[in-house]
């Protein structure tokens, strides 16, 4: 039976950038780069479109960037993504003219989503280039609850920002499991044992099967500061930061469904502001 | 009043074919023009109320919900009478994206007033105005009342606000821009505002890296742009990203760069040359016109014959599947 556990584990260390992109109010949406053949992280990205006032400054584009400037003549057919949320269409079109090798990602983007969701811009093969393999659902309840996180602070920078509600985030539950993948493409990736969660839409893809797992499992306070360009972009990572993220989210069970006996936090960058 | 808006057509506008002055062509989704027949529909909440309530109802809806609700319902009558022996009112209230469960509908409702709703249920109804009078009629029958305004496409096409003798002088810049020998400039873009002053001109050298593109390298500078004068001004008279700018393009953008739009919010696009292979506007998903995005914007086709030809004969060793 397949481990996913590093998946997990890398999948983890992503929704950590995210919170701390979020820490500077941006987007929580964001991506690591992997070298497929070393398995070792070569770049990072996260949402930085409020601060740059430009809307296609996504995760993706400034991971790439970043990968870019240090190596230019990089071939992304060696070049793993994983991304917090689904690409956008945008992203989705950009990851395929650049030819990147795989794409994991964690919950969908019902709004935007361009590998599968709304559009399936990495396997049109009307489109040029390759088609490339997307898959989703590792850490996917833990990607919507960082970005219910986000979605309760005011966008201060968007016109007429519109009228919050429902902010009561720690009680509210999960909207079905859904993989933008056939049943072959599922058992292909995630084996035929695993083929239950594809199926009730109500279970969660966990690192082994029948077991549950908690976030603290896959990252600790050393493993975030080695994340290459993330202290020096975002700031100092402290052990203060790694418990509030680690609070943020529920457990999930050994049947594969969300703990939500778990007491979890909201973030509160107002609160925040107020200690420093 | 339909008379009076015939007499007001101008001679610049072809309704048939959606062309403005000879040279812009409207490029839009199939189904919004063909959608005689069966018209797609859209599920809205339907309210109940007792009708002492209507005008409590109708101030929510013009001041919280129109202004917010991405899905326009204002080709339906929002109010109707039922033939109860009670006297009830059927109300539109908003479509089923802007709210997503009955209890939503019923707290947000709760915000703004203490309305008595009776029922609370979802109906089917046509997402976009009918194109004749007569299909208006069969489908107020079979639906809900649809509000009879005219064909809205014509007049779309009849209000276009556009400066015809400033929009060839840009076209001519952009011809300038491709001829030009300072670089090997394949694809060209200009970002203007809505009055036709240009803001920034970039090209694309034909390169195979995705952020060489014009389209990026213009957004790019329009935010740059906006932190400059962001600086100098305190934050006065700020823009939010390239909102409702016009953008002309010697080709048609790419998937990514035609999304890059949508999010960066443009008004209207003008593109002398469609890429088969690899476009996002009349080649592949009519980004910018489509549904559920959270942004539309106009799309045209500048295909004045002489402009076209020339186009033609200057990039002739493009290639149909590359990304502009």
């Amino acid at each position: 039976m397949s481990d996913l556990t590093p998946d997990f584990i890398e999948m983890a260390k992503c929704l950590f950038v995210g919170y701390k992109a979020l820490t500077i109010n941006e987007t929580p949406v964001s991506c690591l780069l992997e070298d497929r053949s070393t398995s070792s992280i070569i770049s990072i990205g996260y949402n930085y479109t409020n601060t740059s006032l430009n809307g296609t400054k996504h995760a993706e584009f400034i991971a790439v960037r970043k990968l870019k400037d240090k190596n230019p003549d990089i071939d992304f057919s060696t070049v793993k993504m994983y991304v917090s949320v689904e690409p956008c269409i945008m992203c989705a079109s950009f990851l395929r003219q650049l030819g990147i090798g795989e794409v994991i990602y964690g919950c969908s983007n019902d709004r935007f989503g361009g590998n599968g969701t709304v559009l399936s811009v990495h396997s049109d093969s009307n489109l040029p280039q390759e088609n490339y393999t997307s898959y989703g659902g590792i850490l996917r309840t833990e990607a919507i609850q960082l970005l219910r996180n986000f979605y309760i602070q005011e966008n201060e920078s968007a016109p007429q920002p519109k009228i919050k509600k429902n902010k009561e985030i720690e009680n509210k539950t999960f909207p079905p499991n859904r993989f933008n993948l056939s049943r072959e493409e599922f058992i292909d990736h995630y084996g035929v044992e695993r083929i239950g969660v594809f199926e009730s839409g109500e279970e969660e893809i966990t690192p082994k099967l029948g077991k549950g797992y908690s976030l603290k499992e896959f990252i600790d306070l050393k493993s975030l500061k080695d994340i290459p360009y993330l202290e020096e972009d975002l700031g100092v990572v402290t052990e203060d930061q790694v418990n509030e993220f680690l609070d943020l989210f529920f457990d999930i069970s050994d049947d594969g469904k969300v703990n939500y006996s778990k007491a979890i936090r909201k973030f509160n960058s107002k609160k925040r502001h107020l200690e420093e | 009043m339909a008379r009076k808006q015939q007499k007001e057509i101008s001679e610049h506008v072809d309704l048939v074919h959606g062309v403005l002055y000879g040279c812009l062509k409207q490029i839009r989704e199939a189904s919004k023009s063909n959608n005689d027949s069966e018209p797609g529909l859209i599920s809205v909440w339907c309210c109940e109320i007792h009708p002492s309530q209507t005008q409590k109802l109708a101030s929510i809806i013009r001041d919280y919900v129109t202004p917010k609700d991405e899905i326009s319902l204002s080709h339906l009558k929002r109010f109707l009478k039922s033939d109860a022996e009670v006297p009830i009112l059927k109300t539109v209230f908003c479509s089923a994206l802007f709210l997503s469960s009955e209890a939503d509908v019923r707290d947000f409702i709760s915000e703004y007033s203490t309305i008595e709703l009776l029922k609370v249920y979802l109906i089917e109804v046509p997402r976009y105005a009918p194109s004749t009078k007569e299909i208006s009629q069969q489908w107020s029958a079979r639906y809900w009342p649809i509000s009879w305004k005219g064909n809205p496409n014509h007049q779309f096409l009849n209000n276009v606000d556009f400066d015809i003798k400033r929009g060839k002088e840009i076209v001519r810049t952009l011809f300038d821009e491709l001829q030009s020998n300072d670089y090997d400039s394949r694809s060209v873009s200009i970002f203007t505002k809505q009055n036709g002053e240009i803001l920034c001109k970039t090209s694309y050298n034909g390169s195979n890296d995705p952020y060489d593109h014009s389209i990026m390298k213009g957004i790019e500078e329009i935010s740059l742009l906006e932190k400059k004068s962001r600086n100098r001004n305190d934050g006065e008279d700020s823009n939010y990203l390239c909102q409702n700018l016009t953008v002309y393009c010697s080709h048609e953008p790419c998937v990514m760069c035609s999304m890059a739009l949508v999010h960066s919010r443009i008004g209207r696009i003008i593109y002398l040359k469609e890429s088969l292979g690899s476009g996002g506007l009349e080649s592949n998903y009519q980004l910018g016109d489509r549904d559920g995005l959270n942004w539309t914007f106009e799309i045209w086709k500048w295909i004045e014959p002489t402009d076209v030809s020339n186009l033609d004969a200057i990039v002739s060793h493009g290639h149909q599947m590359t990304n502009y």
